[in-house]
C-alpha cells in the first residue's frame, strides 16, 4: 500500500464525484446527491491517507519531512483543500449545485499532479534551508488561501456566464432542496466570502514565509520575485475588499476582480518559477 | 477653513487615494520583478541598449524597491492610513459606545428583522423570564424603563468594528519595525576557520568596513552531513561566545537554527575549506596505560599535508602524503606513520572515519577531516519583534474584520390592556443570515419557556 496508489484512486474518486454532481443537476434525483457527497468525502479520505502515507514513506527513506515540499506535494494538498472548502460550502449553503463545478477543480489538480511530466513525484531529500516547520506552515497557509481564491475565480466565471446569459430568470426557479440553484446574489456573496477567507490565509502565508526566511537567512523580506508577487496578489485582493466594502462594488465588477486576482495567484505560484528567477525551490527541478 | 475641509487632508483621508497608491505599488512592483534588480549598469546596457539602460538607472528601476520614489509611495500609503484612521476611528468608537437604550419603540416596530410575541401573563414575569432566558444564552442585558414600555438591550462583538483599523495600524507597525531595523541594525558576515576566534565582522553594505564585535566568537567545529544520494543534509557549526577568556555560551547552529547573543544573530550561511589544512585527531590505547585514561581522546590539531608532525604525547610521527583525489575535502587520506615500536607504515584513512593501526600491544586511532571555515551571516535587527508584533496584530485584526460581527439585540415589552406585546428585534453589521438564525434561536427559547405563555404573531 503506497501513497501513489491512494493518490491515484483520489484522482478518479474526485472525477466520479464530479460526474455524480453533474448527473444530479441534470436528472435531479436526490439519491445521486447523497452519492456525490459521499464520493467527495471518500475522495478527501483517500487524499488524506495518501498524504499521510507519503509522510510515513519519507521517514522510511530516512529523510522524514512534511510532504508539502515540492510542486507535486503542494498540488496534492491543494486538491485536498479545494475539496474540503467545497464541502463546507455545500454544508453552509445547503446546495449541491456547485459540486460538479468545484470538485472538478480538485480532479483537474490531481490529474495534473499525477500525469504532468514537468516535475518529479519522487520523495527527494530536502536541502537544509527547507527543513523547517515554518516552511510547512507557510505552504499550508498559502495553499488554503490559493484554494479559496481558485474557488472564487471559478464562481466568478460562473457568475459572468450567467449574468451575461438571458436565460437567467427562467433558470432561477426553486428546485428540490439538494439541487437548489443559487441566484446571482448568492453567488456574489460566496465569491466575496471566498476572497475574505483567502485573504486571511494568504496573509498568514506571507507572514509564516517571512518568519521562515528570517529564521533561515536573517531577512524576513528580500523582494525576491516570488515574495514580491505574493505581495502584488495581496494588494490586488486588498483593493477588491476595499472596493466592495467602501464603494459597494459587487456583481460583475467583483467577478472580474476575482479573476484578475486569480491570474496573479497563478503567476505567483506557477509563473514565477518558470519566467522569473528567485530563491524558491518549487518548479520543475 | 477647518482641518477637515483642507483639500490635502481630504485627499489623504479618501479611499480613492488609497486605490491610486496601491495600484501604483502593484504596477511598479510588477516592473521590478520583470527587470533584473541590482545588477551593474553594463548588464542593462547589454540587454536593453545604452540609452534605455541609463533611463532605467535614473528612474531607479534597477533598484526599484529601495528607490526613493518606491519608498515615497510606501510613505504616502502610511500617511493615507494615518489620516484615514484618525478621520474615522472616533466615529467608530462613538458608535461602539453609543447608548442603545435610547431606542424608540416605533422604530423597533419598523425594523425588518423582528419577531413579535404576545402574552397574557403579567409584565413582571415576562420581564424577568426574558432577562433570564437571554442571560442563559450569553447575552448580557441592560435595561431601561420607559413611560410606556420596558426595553432590554444586549450586544456582542462591538469591538469587532475596530478590526479593520487594527489591520491598518498593523501595517504601520510592520513598516515602523522595518525602518527601526534598517536604521539601527545592520547585516554583516564573517568567515571563521575551525578552531579560531574573531572579534569583528564585515559589513554587507560596505565590504571595507569592519564592525567590532562586543565579544569574541569562536568556531570549535564545522561539519556537513550528507544524504545517501550525496545531497547536503545539514550544515552545522559549534559556536562559542567568549567574554575575555571566559566561555559564556556555547551553541551548535544549523541552517534554520541560528545563535542569538548580545543583540546579534548568527546564521549558518556558507562555508569554505581552509586550503592545505586538515583536522587530525589521534588517540592511543595501550595495555600498559591502564593507569592512564582508557580511550584517551586526543586533541584536535590542524595540520598541513606533506610535512612531518609529531604526536606530542606519544613519541610518534606522521605525515599526510595523500589528500584524496576529489579535491572536495572528503578524503580518503593516505598517511605515513612511524614510532619507536616498529618500521614506518603507510595506511589509508577515510574521511571522518576513525582508522586504527596496531603497533604491538598498542593501537593508534586516526580521525581525519578537511579543515573548514564556517560562513556566518550576522544580523542585528532591533525591529524584528516589532514586525512580528505587527504580523500578529494584522492576523487578529483580519479575523475580527472578516469573521466577527457586531450584533445588537433589543427586546421591547409593552403592555396594552390585558395583553403584553414583546418585540424581539436586532441587527448585525455582517452575516445577517447568520444573525437571523440567532434571532430565531432566541425566539424558540422564549417560546419554550412555558411560564411566559407566549404566542408568536
Ligand atoms: C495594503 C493596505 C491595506 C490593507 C491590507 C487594508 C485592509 C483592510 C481590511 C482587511 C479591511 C476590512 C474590510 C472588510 O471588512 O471587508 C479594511 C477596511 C477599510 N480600509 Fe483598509 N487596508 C489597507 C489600506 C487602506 C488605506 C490606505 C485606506 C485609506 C483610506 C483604507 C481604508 C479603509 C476603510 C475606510 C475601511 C472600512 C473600515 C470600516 O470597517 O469602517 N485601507 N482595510
Amino acid at each position: 500500500m503506497d501513497s501513489s496508489l491512494f493518490l491515484g484512486y483520489t484522482t478518479f474518486i474526485y472525477l466520479a464525484a464530479t460526474v455524480c454532481y453533474a448527473a444530479l443537476t441534470v436528472f435531479r434525483v436526490e439519491r445521486l446527491g447523497l452519492f456525490a457527497t459521499g464520493l467527495t468525502i471518500i475522495g478527501i479520505l483517500t487524499n488524506s491517507i495518501g498524504i499521510g502515507l507519503r509522510w510515513n514513506e519519507s521517514y522510511q527513506q530516512g529523510i522524514g519531512y512534511v510532504p508539502l515540499s515540492n510542486m507535486y506535494e503542494s498540488l496534492v494538498f491543494f486538491a485536498w483543500t479545494i475539496a474540503v472548502v467545497y464541502l463546507a460550502i455545500e454544508y453552509i449553503y445547503k446546495t449541491k449545485y456547485l459540486g460538479s463545478y468545484i470538485v472538478s477543480f480538485a480532479f483537474i489538480t490531481m490529474a495534473y499532479a499525477s500525469f504532468s511530466t514537468e516535475f518529479s513525484k519522487e520523495i527527494k531529500p530536502l536541502l537544509p534551508a527547507l527543513q523547517s516547520n515554518w516552511l510547512a506552515a507557510h505552504v499550508i497557509t498559502c495553499f488554503i488561501g490559493y484554494a479559496a481564491f481558485t474557488i472564487a475565480a471559478g464562481l466568478a466565471i460562473l457568475y459572468l456566464a450567467r449574468a451575461g446569459g438571458s436565460a437567467e430568470k427562467a433558470r432561477a426557479k426553486p428546485q428540490a432542496s439538494g439541487t437548489m440553484i443559487l441566484d446571482l446574489q448568492q453567488l456574489d456573496i460566496i465569491i466575496y466570502k471566498m476572497i475574505m477567507f483567502g485573504f486571511l490565509w494568504l496573509t498568514a502565508g506571507i507572514v509564516t514565509g517571512a518568519i521562515w526566511a528570517n529564521s533561515a537567512w536573517g531577512t524576513y523580506w528580500s523582494w525576491d520575485p516570488k515574495e514580491t508577487w505574493s505581495l502584488i496578489t495581496w494588494f490586488i485582493y486588498a483593493l477588491a475588499l476595499h472596493a466592495r466594502y467602501t464603494r459597494g462594488w459587487s456583481g460583475t465588477r467583483m467577478a472580474w476582480i476575482a479573476l484578475v486576482g486569480f491570474l496573479s495567484v497563478l503567476f505567483t505560484y506557477y509563473g514565477v518559477n518558470f519566467l522569473l528567477s528567485g530563491l524558491h525551490s518549487y518548479g520543475g527541478k | 477653513m477647518t482641518l477637515k475641509e483642507n483639500p490635502i487632508v481630504e485627499l489623504f483621508s479618501s479611499v480613492r487615494f488609497a486605490f491610486f497608491i496601491i495600484s501604483l505599488l502593484v504596477v511598479t512592483s510588477i516592473i521590478g520583478t520583470i527587470l533584473p534588480q541590482g545588477q551593474p549598469l553594463g548588464l542593462y546596457m547589454e540587454k536593453y541598449g545604452q540609452a534605455n539602460a541609463i533611463i532605467l538607472e535614473i528612474l531607479g528601476f534597477t533598484n526599484t524597491y529601495t528607490s526613493i520614489w518606491f519608498q515615497s509611495l510606501l510613505l504616502l500609503l502610511c500617511l493615507n492610513l494615518v489620516v484615514c484612521s484618525l478621520d474615522r476611528i472616533p466615529q467608530v468608537i462613538k458608535f461602539i459606545k453609543k447608548d442603545n437604550l435610547g431606542a424608540d419603540i416605533a422604530k423597533l416596530k419598523r425594523n425588518k428583522d423582528k419577531i413579535v410575541f404576545t402574552s397574557k401573563g403579567d409584565t413582571q414575569t415576562v420581564e424577568t423570564a426574558v432577562h433570564a432566558a437571554l442571560d442563559q444564552k450569553g447575552w448580557k442585558t441592560h435595561s431601561k424603563r420607559n413611560a410606556n414600555f420596558f426595553l432590554l438591550f444586549s450586544e456582542k462583538g462591538a469591538w469587532s468594528r475596530l478590526g479593520a483599523y487594527l489591520v491598518h495600524v498593523s501595517i504601520l507597525v510592520i513598516l515602523f519595525g522595518a525602518v527601526i531595523g534598517s536604521t539601527f541594525g545592520f547585516k554583516a558576515f564573517v568567515m571563521v576557520p575551525e578552531g579560531e576566534a574573531v572579534n569583528s565582522i564585515t559589513s554587507r553594505k560596505d565590504e571595507q568596513t569592519q564592525i567590532p564585535l562586543p565579544f569574541t566568537l569562536r568556531c570549535d567545529a564545522f561539519d556537513i552531513d550528507y544524504y545517501a544520494n550525496g545531497m547536503p543534509k545539514e550544515y552545522r557549526s559549534d559556536l562559542v561566545a567568549l567574554e575575555g577568556d571566559k566561555e559564556v555560551v556555547k551553541k551548535q547552529i544549523t541552517v534554520n537554527d541560528p545563535f542569538n547573543y548580545s543583540g546579534l544573530t548568527f546564521y549558518q550561511s556558507s562555508y569554505e575549506p581552509v586550503s592545505n589544512q586538515y583536522t587530525v585527531q589521534i588517540t592511543k590505547q595501550s595495555p600498559s596505560g591502564e593507569k592512564n585514561q582508557k580511550n584517551r581522546i586526543g586533541q584536535k590539531k590542524y595540520v598541513a599535508p606533506f610535512k612531518k608532525h609529531t604526536v606530542q604525547d606519544y613519541q610518534a610521527r606522521y605525515e599526510i602524503i595523500g589528500t584524496g583525489a576529489d579535491g572536495h575535502g572528503h578524503g580518503p587520506y593516505k598517511i605515513w606513520f612511524d614510532d619507536e615500536l616498529g618500521e614506518p607504515v603507510e595506511f589509508i584513512a577515510e574521511d571522518k572515519q576513525p582508522t586504527t593501526i596496531k603497533r604491538g600491544d598498542t593501537s593508534y586511532s586516526f580521525t581525519m577531516k578537511q579543515r573548514f571555515a564556517t560562513g556566518l551571516q550576522v544580523v542585528k535587527d532591533p525591529g524584528v519583534w516589532i514586525v512580528y508584533g505587527g504580523f500578529g496584530l494584522m492576523l487578529v485584526g483580519m479575523y475580527m474584520a472578516f469573521f466577527m460581527s457586531h450584533r445588537r439585540l433589543w427586546i421591547a415589552i409593552e403592555k396594552t390592556g390585558a395583553i403584553v406585546t414583546l418585540i424581539l428585534s436586532g441587527s448585525a453589521n455582517k452575516n445577517q443570515a447568520g444573525f437571523s438564525k440567532t434571532l430565531e434561536d432566541i425566539a424558540h427559547g422564549l417560546l419554550n419557556e412555558k411560564t411566559l405563555k407566549l404566542r408568536r404573531m
